[in-house]
């Protein structure tokens, strides 16, 4: 063996692919062939990546067509190794290759070529595939033939604490859409889930777990139907309810989401979660209320997280009857001067818009929304101040009752009697204020904000759609100034300047 | 003879007469008049239609009809054509007499042409002028003609032979084929005859010039000189009105004075002048020697015959040039050396506040630079003709040494100096050129100016704008705008180097004013990408770091700051000015302060920001933002509580402290841009408490200014609300007393601002809708013609939209009468056949029934006879 491995280094790479090739197909033309596996088998331990990859495919072939003809099955194994007949012994010696084989390529899953990694996945898929649908052994009665304990190596690879493995795990969810690929998955995640207490799991480990867990996909059905898109498990032996039940696998859905929750997350990903929460996680929830004690908390957390919290407690109080007694209140703090800063300014006002689009809430609390937006809008750069203004015209078209803080005759206070330091949008006697911000706006410098704020001066009587508005930045705002062709020839000084510098401004700064 | 005169008449004036034929009698009842139902004042042309002769126009379309329609009627389904080659047949223009003319012309002239053949002498020629007969005009002009032809006998002969082609006296062949002869001897012929009136009126003028000589010589025996002293005494003594009448008549009048030159005359001399003096420094630059078109004014005393005693006109009026030949007089040369070190040090305090561009300044010149330079521009001109008037002066000088040093090398006459010419060299490489070629991209305009000290940079970069001034050349106008931009990019480039030129930025920036003025368009587009160039780099510095900026360079800062000098900066919407808004406000709200030059930068910013709208009170929330940002920097801070602040600012940090006073200072100073913006400010240079305190001294006067801006806004209270907290958290007790000050004076205009009442919004009240009232609409000028509204596209379609209808609607009429015609063309023809045919028919009957009568008359008379037979 050795000697033979230090000739195979001396080839060259061409010659040693040309022969992996060779001698894959003397084993799939020739029973006897068969020898060459352990001349593959050692090719595909080599360094060189391209080698390797031929070496892994060539095993896939050669495998899946001597399991998809099984070759390796043993009926009824005897229990001297004598009484093999000769037929049985080869059988017996394929089974350790395949044994040997499989580790092997479970050993390249983290290896540092992105191709030879995907070549192993692969190759493994495909004798998961296979092996379920011929079984090496036959199952036990009520046993299901699906070759759990490969996948599970393959999942513990994948979910790996070291190496990011989004990639190969995006690849594998090619293969979740088929129900019984998706049972195990989930079985193997939470396994080893289990296996990894709360304070060892870190980021990366966290991460792989996330990426499989939001790629998991639900059919659309309500359930009624037994689910039959199976890949490895013929259909014959469908014995297992569980399997095919849509409710069984959410219930195993929602239990490895419990269990990924309770782990430490970095603000990254929890942001990451809480994004995928209200689409990819909730829909296929048992019970979506499971996830309130998270959410609350999250919400809770202040910042960003709340935000994006936010929208998963929405979607529980709105369609899954949560009860949570503070939500307005709650949102009415968030509204702060940094909300224009973050990055999901445009997300949170579209929330804000879907929160407040109810007619039904009392004015006073619109009112508060409306004074603390409009306060708001005072210290925001020009495309939020509009995106406010917008706003507070949409939510007052929505509530005409509130239309006294745009018109209220022969009312004259001395200071705004508006409380913005007052949590509660209760008593921010916000009904007794006017809208002196907007007012205020309409000597913006940026000419689309004082424009805006303009029609405060006449009622305003349709909502104007705000999706126009939310991803309308800054920039985007000055470049439509900049590159828009004067009409008319541009305005120049018509004083003649004695220097750069003048008077006003060397009150301030002198040049020199 | 008299015969024949008649008959030449006869003809010619009959075809002459007849064309202003009797004009044809109107026969009112023909006429249809439309009756006017208004009349409208102030229209004094007829209307279009409002007179018509239907009768005659229905014939006319008749006619027309015969000649066209009913000619195809009659050809249709034929295959032969009747062609008609009558002359003027076809062209419908011509009147019947008038085809009858042309015809008649054609006629006589083949007739004429066959005669000429035959050269027969049966009948005279009858010849006419514009349709006269030219025997009638003969008649009256024999006199004359004959007065002429007995003057020298020539002309009647000459025109008879010359006129017409000569085909009236027709010379023998042989003269002539031979023209060329003929025409060369009419030449000499006309010479001699001018030769001999020549000589004629000599001979007449000696004579009477010796007839005056002879009268003069008369003269005194005729004229007495008593009648003059006889006047004399006559003459009235004048008395006082007199003497006003005269004294008034003889006053000097207001003279009317030259007219102001126009601009583009301005400019044109101006050019002129410079490309005059850039000739003469070039000439110099080579070391020729040439005279100098000016004069100057020597004395009629002044004995200059080539001698000189041993002075100039220059050193007399006490004048000092460095050009003098050093070797000449010593102590001459003395004395000047002192003068010039005097001039120098002057020069050199100008030189630091003015333009500098003279190195050979005059005594005299330094007082008026001194008071010129409050306006540069002016004083750069004058300085120009100065200079113009110096190089004269040099020159002359050399002509005067050159004269002195004559007598003592006339062999080198001719030769100059080497020494002297070199130095005249290097005088004219040192000065500057007064044109140039403009520069056509960033390197040249580089070469150009890197040539030059600062100071010399702005009279290069004036002289450049003046040659090419836009009324000069076509194309000028293009080269300004590039080489506004070119400046543009080559100072705000050498910005960002180290030690910025600002002083050269400041003084370029009229200029830059003016180069903006002759085409704002083009250069405001420069402007503008230089602007969306930084905006760009900004905005990805954003994007890499995540949405936090970073204060630009001290060229984006200047940029900024020159908008607000070439452009309103109090514009609703500008193009170049509301995105320099955005600009300023994004770099103030994204970027975090981290360092000294960002509070400066900021502040500066917001200076710049006051600046713009101090016009217009525009509200910029991120400069009130970014100032309480640096009130919370300098502010003392409990650790406990987490103040609010705006952002980019964060309330906990490492820079949270950075204006933080550590011990007192005494004064504050004004910030300095280029001390503290400059790309090459070192830390520790700002890193001071100087600095702080005057950075927060700064902010607090801004923001003075800010609250009395932004005090008629209904929400200031609001806006300043954060500011008057943060105020109080300043250790004010470490600042100087003036700053101490200022702060409470700040306090105090927020505290009364913050409690003025407030009054609620309301709603703009709708206008009653106003009665429609039948006024009159009155215009003020009225054309004539109803004025339509809407844009020229709009009216132009409308007017062909209505001239379509129209010709359609003439079209149909057109075709609906032709086809009438065609109709009553074809009765007509149907009823002359059935009438022929009746006639015919009829004609039958009558024989048929005259014969059938003869028969019955047989008939009777056989059966009378066969009854009287029978009988």
């Amino acid at each position: 063996m050795t000697v033979e491995s230090t000739k195979i280094i001396m080839k060259s790479n061409k010659d040693k692919i040309s022969e992996i090739k060779l001698k894959t197909k003397k084993c799939l033309d020739d029973k006897k062939g068969v020898n060459a596996i352990i001349d593959i088998l050692c090719y595909s331990q080599e360094d060189d990546a391209s080698v390797a990859i031929v070496a892994v495919r060539a095993l896939q072939q050669i495998f899946a067509r001597l399991l998809s003809v099984g070759e390796m099955v043993i009926d009824t194994m005897p229990d001297k190794e004598e009484d093999l007949t000769k037929g049985e012994k080869v059988s017996v010696w394929l089974r350790e290759q395949y044994k040997t084989a499989c580790d092997a390529l479970v050993e390249k899953l983290d290896n540092a070529d992105a191709k030879l990694q995907e070549a192993s996945l692969v190759a493994l898929l495909k004798f998961v595939e296979q092996e379920g649908q011929r079984p090496l052994d036959k199952p036990a009665a009520g046993q299901l033939s699906f070759p759990y304990t490969l996948l599970q190596s393959v999942v513990e690879k994948l979910l790996s604490k070291t190496d990011n493995m989004e990639a190969l795990i995006l690849r594998l969810s090619e293969v979740m859409e088929h129900d019984d690929v998706r049972f195990f998955l989930m079985k193997a995640i939470k396994q080893e889930l289990g296996k990894t207490p709360t304070k060892d799991r870190n980021e990366v480990f966290l991460s792989n777990v996330l990426c499989a867990l939001e790629n998991l996909e639900f059919p659309e059905s309500d359930g009624s139907e037994p689910l039959t898109k199976f890949l490895a498990v013929s259909d014959d032996n469908v014995s297992q309810p569980k399997l095919s039940s849509l409710a069984e696998q959410k219930k195993s859905f929602t239990a490895c989401w419990m269990e990924f929750l309770r782990s430490e997350l970095t603000s990254g990903l929890y942001r990451r979660v809480l994004t995928k929460l209200d689409e990819k996680v909730v829909p296929f929830l048992s019970s979506p209320l499971v996830l309130a004690d998270f959410l609350t908390q999250s919400y809770d957390v202040g910042g960003a997280i709340s935000l994006l919290a936010l929208n998963g407690i929405f979607i529980l109080i709105h369609r899954y009857n949560l009860d949570y007694p503070d939500f307005y209140k709650k949102f009415y703090t968030l509204f702060e001067p940094q909300i224009f800063q973050a990055k999901y300014k445009a997300r949170f006002f579209h929330l804000a818009d879907l929160f407040l689009s109810s007619t039904h809430l009392p004015s006073y609390l619109v009112a508060s929304f409306v004074k603390r937006i409009a306060r708001l809008a005072l210290s925001a750069p020009p495309a939020g101040a509009r995106l406010c203004v917008v706003f507070v015209y949409n939510l007052m078209v929505r509530h005409p009752s509130c239309a006294v803080l745009a018109h209220h005759p022969d009312y004259t206070c001395n200071t705004d009697p508006f409380l913005m330091e007052e949590q509660d949008p209760a008593k921010t006697k916000a009904m007794d204020s006017s809208l002196w911000e907007i007012k205020t706006l309409q000597s913006h410098f940026s000419p689309e904000v004082a424009q805006e704020a303009m029609k405060i001066n006449h009622p305003v009587t349709q909502e104007q759609k705000l999706a126009d508005f939310l991803e309308v930045s800054t920039e985007q705002m000055m470049e439509h100034a900049m590159k828009k062709k004067p009409t008319q020839e541009v305005p120049i000084n018509h004083e003649k300047p004695k220097g750069l510098f003048d008077k006003n401004i060397q009150r301030f700064f002198t040049l020199v | 003879m008299a015969k024949t005169k008649k008959n030449r008449k006869n003809m010619a004036d009959k075809v002459r007469t007849s064309k202003s034929a009797k004009e044809k009698r109107l026969n009112p009842f023909e006429l249809r008049i439309n009756k006017q139902k208004h009349d409208v004042l102030g229209r004094t042309q007829n209307i279009r239609g409002q007179v018509g002769n239907p009768g005659q126009s229905r014939t006319k379309a008749n006619k027309k009809r015969t000649k066209t329609l009913l000619v195809e009627l009659k050809q249709a389904k034929k295959s032969n054509v009747f062609k008609d080659q009558r002359l003027g047949e076809k062209i419908s223009s011509l009147s019947q007499e008038e085809k009858a003319m042309q015809r008649f012309a054609l006629e006589r002239k083949i007739q004429h042409q066959h005669k000429g053949r035959q050269a027969e002498d049966g009948e005279e020629e009858q010849l006419t002028h514009y349709g006269q007969s030219l025997a009638e005009i003969e008649k009256f002009d024999d006199i004359e003609a004959d007065s002429d032809s007995d003057e020298d006998g020539r002309l009647g002969g000459q025109v008879a032979e010359e006129h017409f082609g000569g085909f009236l006296t027709r010379k023998p062949e042989s003269e002539k084929s031979n023209w060329k002869e003929r025409m060369a001897e009419l030449i000499s012929q006309t010479r001699k005859k001018k030769y001999e009136r020549q000589s004629e009126k000599d001979s007449v003028f000696k004579l009477t010039e010796e007839l005056d000589a002879q009268f003069k010589e008369l003269n005194h025996l005729l004229v007495s000189k008593k009648p003059a002293e006889e006047k004399a005494k006559e003459k009235p003594k004048a008395d006082d009105y007199d003497i006003k009448v005269r004294s008034l008549h003889f006053e000097a009048r207001a003279k009317p004075s030259d007219r102001l030159k126009t601009e583009e005359e301005l400019a044109k001399e101006e050019a002129e002048r410079l490309k005059k003096l850039e000739a003469d420094r070039k000439r110099r630059m080579k070391g020729e020697l040439v005279e100098h078109e000016a004069p100057t004014h020597i004395s009629a005393d002044s004995l200059d015959d080539g001698h000189s005693y041993g002075y100039t006109p220059s050193a007399q009026t006490n004048k000092v040039s460095f050009q003098h030949d050093k070797g000449s007089d010593a102590s001459d040369d003395e004395e000047e050396k002192k003068e010039d070190g005097k001039a120098e040090d002057s020069d050199n305090e100008d030189n630091k506040d003015s333009a500098g561009e003279e190195e050979d300044d005059d005594d005299d010149d330094d007082d008026d630079d001194d008071d010129d330079d409050d306006d540069d521009l002016e004083s750069d001109e004058d300085e120009d003709e100065e200079e113009a008037e110096k190089l004269v002066e040099e020159l002359l000088k050399k002509k005067m040494e050159e004269k002195k040093s004559g007598p003592k090398s006339i062999l080198k006459a001719t030769v100059v100096d080497p020494e002297k010419k070199k130095k005249i060299v290097e005088d004219a490489q040192k000065e500057i050129p007064y044109t140039f070629e403009a520069p056509a991209d960033l390197d040249s305009l580089v070469n150009l100016l890197s040539k030059y000290s600062e100071g010399d940079q702005v009279t290069v970069v004036e002289r450049l704008v003046a040659c090419h001034h836009p009324s000069l050349v076509e194309g000028n106008k293009q080269k300004l705008q590039l080489l506004f931009s070119l400046l543009l990019e080559y100072l705000l480039d050498s910005m960002a180097q180290d030690g910025p030129p600002v002083k050269l930025f400041d003084s370029l920036t009229p200029l830059l004013h003016q180069l903006m003025n002759h085409n704002p368009e083009a250069c405001t587009g420069a402007l503008t990408q230089l602007l969306l160039d930084r905006h760009d780099e900004f905005q990805q510095t954003c994007q890499r770091r995540g949405g936090r900026g970073r204060y630009m360079g001290l060229d984006t800062m200047l940029l900024l700051k020159l908008i607000s000098v070439l452009y309103p900066t109090s514009d609703f919407k500008h193009p170049v000015v509301t995105p320099a808004f955005h600009f300023m406000a994004a770099m103030l709200g994204q970027t975090p302060v981290t360092n000294e030059r960002d509070i400066a930068s900021g502040l500066y910013l917001c200076s710049l920001c006051l600046e713009y709208v101090l016009l217009s009170k525009r509200y910029i929330p991120e400069v009130i933002n970014f100032m309480h940002g640096i009130l919370f920097l300098a502010s003392s801070k409990d650790a406990k509580k987490v103040e609010r602040v705006f952002p980019p600012f964060k309330p906990v940090g490492n820079f949270t402290n950075l204006l933080r006073v550590k011990k007192k200072v005494k004064d504050t100073t004004v910030l300095s841009v280029i001390k503290t913006l400059a790309a090459d400010v070192e830390k520790q240079q700002v890193d001071t408490d100087e600095f702080r305190v005057s950075s927060i001294s700064t902010c607090v006067q801004l923001l003075q200014e800010y609250s009395h801006l932004y005090s008629p806004l209904p929400a200031a209270a609001h806006i300043f609300a954060p500011i008057k907290d943060m105020l109080g958290k300043l250790p004010a007790n470490q600042y100087p007393q003036g700053l101490q000050d200022c702060i409470q004076h700040l306090k105090a205009t927020l505290e009364k601002d913050a409690c003025r009442s407030l009054q609620a919004l309301t709603m703009e009240k709708k206008k009653p809708q106003p009665l429609k009232m039948f006024e009159p609409r009155i215009e003020e000028v009225f054309d004539g013609r109803k004025k339509r509204k809407g844009t020229r596209e709009q009216l132009e379609r409308q007017r062909l939209q209505h001239k379509v209808k129209k010709e359609t609607k003439g079209a149909m009429r057109e075709i609906r009468k032709d086809s009438q015609f065609l109709a009553r063309q074809q009765l007509k023809a149907t009823m002359e056949k059935d009438a022929d045919r009746n006639k015919k028919l009829k004609r039958l009957y009558a024989d048929l029934a005259e014969q059938e009568g003869e028969v019955r008359a047989i008939k009777k008379q056989k059966e009378r006879a066969k009854d009287r037979a029978s009988k």
